[in-house]
């Protein structure tokens, strides 16, 4: 159909189309959309150059050289053999043992992001899937699951993550697994209400009584149509579990050294507030660059999803 | 709406029986045990350890432990594994310590908020809204604690006043009014500190909750039959915004112990926060699991509130 769309006729726009349109015009989002570029390639080029193929030593410990400010030159002769820093000065400084801060920052992005990934993966999982049970059958089981959520939201939620990380042995793994399973209640009420006003559509009918098995409905038929909120929100999500992982390094339970995370680097930092207060500025602001761009980018979207709130119509 | 009543009462205390049962398996099914916290100690011999296990019960079956401890915490004889004094009466005193930081912190975070979304969201778009916004966000995505230790040396440094803990150290002989400025002082700045997180939360909430009812039907009702702007925004689209904040009421009160460890910690504040951070750190079960339990109460009975609240508020709901 090579005719042009009658005048009248609003083109037609695809959803994804439509919501990018929007988030174009809001500068923030799209800042934000920047800064989480960055911080792929940053976290992506940390774990290669930090643990693969080791340029930046994060845990290399350079005794003479400590608490020196960013930028601050190596001296050469106070250094063993092969202990030269590879740009032959500290771009962020040193710390306190005299190890490179830009190194333990580039560690930290990776453990960092990862750590807000996993936790919402985990998160999603669960909530996708309890969520999408409740919807989907409703009855006894959606009276189950919906118990469990209940149970759940009693509990005081950054007091049972401290309980459970402070009993287990330290690992991040711990962490990021606690952190996913403590959060998913809102996800799996949420899909819940969806895929209960989904379940009698037209489509769900007709998958249905082409005797698609259940998972199959509710997986790749009625989620897909529920999924974008949920993705906004998880958007959010992976901010707040990077908040919450620094405020577990504040109380000492946080991501355990020789590993950097940027919450127990700033952790630490701030013991030197006055003596090297780059310790504390510089992963204080790459948190709040990040977190603040997820939040921007989340908030942006979920705007952009929502029609009642957009403008110029 | 007795039957109401009975239900949502016979429910919650169904609800609270779970979460301490499950909050029991976690606490003891992961590694660590409270004889294990000072294994380096030379003067703890097997045999201490085999007495301390003993006293606590810690060798007999799960069920049989909670059990015990249901009982004990029942008839109040609960006493804590660190130092031996009731748990309930330790809970009892850090309580009314965090419950004066609590309600400061939550008068200013309502004060503030809602002004300040209700503005924004009235002057969309303007310098205002764009400047508290965000504002807001960089308040939202900067760990509590470093927006808290840069607060702290900005008021101690210009206006000389002391922030940590509950009160000055050797002011007992001062006059009364001198110490009872103290006080006050010791409270204030960490709940106005602690409150900076809470106001950005809020205000956006309030902002994006105006933005909706401002679009409503009847908002534009009410300005085309001509009443003034302020009562069309106050009377009509306000009233109607508050209905979400009803059910927020019920979701702040577990703040009170989860939300204080770190402000608590902070500012040396001797609360239930701090309490529950000393416990996790000396393996104290029985006071980790009344803390929880206590926690998981205070959540239910804010739900309940809100439930009644929102049927008082709202004349569409009907409860029974």
């Amino acid at each position: 159909m090579a005719a042009a769309p009658a005048p009248e006729l609003a083109p037609s726009v695809s959803l994804k189309g439509e919501v990018w349109r929007h988030l174009r015009r809001d500068r923030l989002a799209v800042a934000g959309l920047v800064v989480l570029a960055l911080l792929f390639v940053t976290a992506l080029l940390g774990k290669l150059l930090t643990e693969w193929v080791v340029v930046f030593d994060p845990t290399l410990v350079r005794l003479p050289e400590k608490l020196l400010p960013p930028l601050a030159g190596a001296r050469a002769e106070l250094l063993p053999e092969g202990q030269l820093p590879a740009l032959g000065f500290y771009l962020l400084g040193t710390d306190d043992l005299g190890r490179d801060v830009f190194a333990r920052m580039l560690q930290g992005s990776f453990v960092s992001l990862s750590i807000g990934f996993v936790a919402v993966s985990i998160e999603l999982a669960i909530g996708l899937l309890l969520g999408g049970l409740a919807g989907f059958y409703g009855g006894r089981v959606d009276a189950l699951i919906m118990r469990f959520t209940d149970v759940m939201l009693c509990f005081p939620t950054f007091f049972l993550i401290l309980t459970v990380v402070a009993l287990l042995p330290p690992s991040i793994w711990n962490i990021m697994i606690v952190i996913g399973a403590t959060s998913w209640m809102g996800t799996c009420r949420f899909v819940r209400a969806e895929l209960m006003a989904l379940r009698e559509q037209d489509f769900v009918r007709a998958a249905r009584a082409l005797g698609l098995s259940d998972a199959r409905v509710i997986f790749r038929h009625m989620i897909p149509n529920a999924i974008a909120p949920v993705l906004v929100s998880a958007t959010i999500a992976v901010a707040s579990a990077i908040l919450t992982e620094s405020a577990l390094s504040y109380l000492g339970f946080g991501v355990q050294p020789p590993n950097a995370s940027w919450g127990n680097i700033l952790s630490d930092g701030r013991t030197f507030l006055f003596d090297a207060p780059w310790l504390f500025a510089i992963p204080g602001g790459a948190i709040l660059l990040v977190v603040l761009a997820f939040n921007l980018v989340g908030e942006g979207l979920r705007d952009a999803l929502n029609p009642r709130l957009r403008r110029g119509r | 709406m007795a039957g109401f009543l009975v239900r949502a009462i016979a429910q919650r205390i169904g609800l609270l029986f779970v979460v301490s049962v499950i909050a029991f398996a976690v606490v003891h099914l992961a590694p660590g045990e409270p004889s294990q916290v000072d294994p380096m100690n030379p003067r703890m011999k097997p045999q201490d350890i085999a007495r301390i296990r003993a006293a606590f019960h810690l060798d007999e079956p799960l069920y049989a432990q909670y059990a015990y401890w249901l009982r004990d915490l029942a008839s109040g004889e609960l006493r804590s594994f660190q130092t031996g004094e009731p748990v309930l009466e330790r809970i009892w005193d850090r309580f009314q310590n965090s419950v004066p930081l609590f309600l400061v912190e939550i008068v200013v975070i309502w004060t503030f908020a809602f002004p300040v979304g209700i503005r924004a969201a009235l002057a969309r778009g303007s310098a205002y809204d764009r400047g508290s916004t965000f504002l807001a966000y960089v308040l939202i995505s900067v760990p509590g604690y470093v927006v808290a230790y840069l607060a702290i040396l900005w008021v101690v440094n210009t206006f000389q006043l002391p922030v940590i803990g509950m009160r000055t150290f050797g002011l007992e002989s001062a006059s009364e009014l001198r110490q009872v400025m103290d006080r006050v002082w010791h409270l204030a700045i960490p709940a106005l500190i602690a409150a900076l997180g809470g106001i950005a939360v809020l205000s956006r909430y309030v902002r994006s909750q105006m933005l909706e009812v401002v679009a409503q039907d009847y908002v534009r009702t009410a300005r085309a039959k001509g009443l003034p702007e302020d009562r069309v925004i106050y009377r009509h689209a306000l009233r109607n915004a508050l209905l979400p904040f009803v059910t927020l009421f019920g979701f702040l009160i577990p703040g009170l112990i989860g939300g204080s460890v770190i402000v608590e910690q902070l500012f040396a504040w001797p609360g239930l926060g701090r309490l529950g951070y000393d416990a996790i750190l000396a393996r104290d079960f029985p006071l980790i699991l009344t803390i929880n339990f206590f926690a998981a109460a205070l959540t239910l009975a804010g739900t309940f509130l809100s439930d009644l609240l929102y049927a008082v508020v709202d004349p569409r709901i009907r409860l029974g």
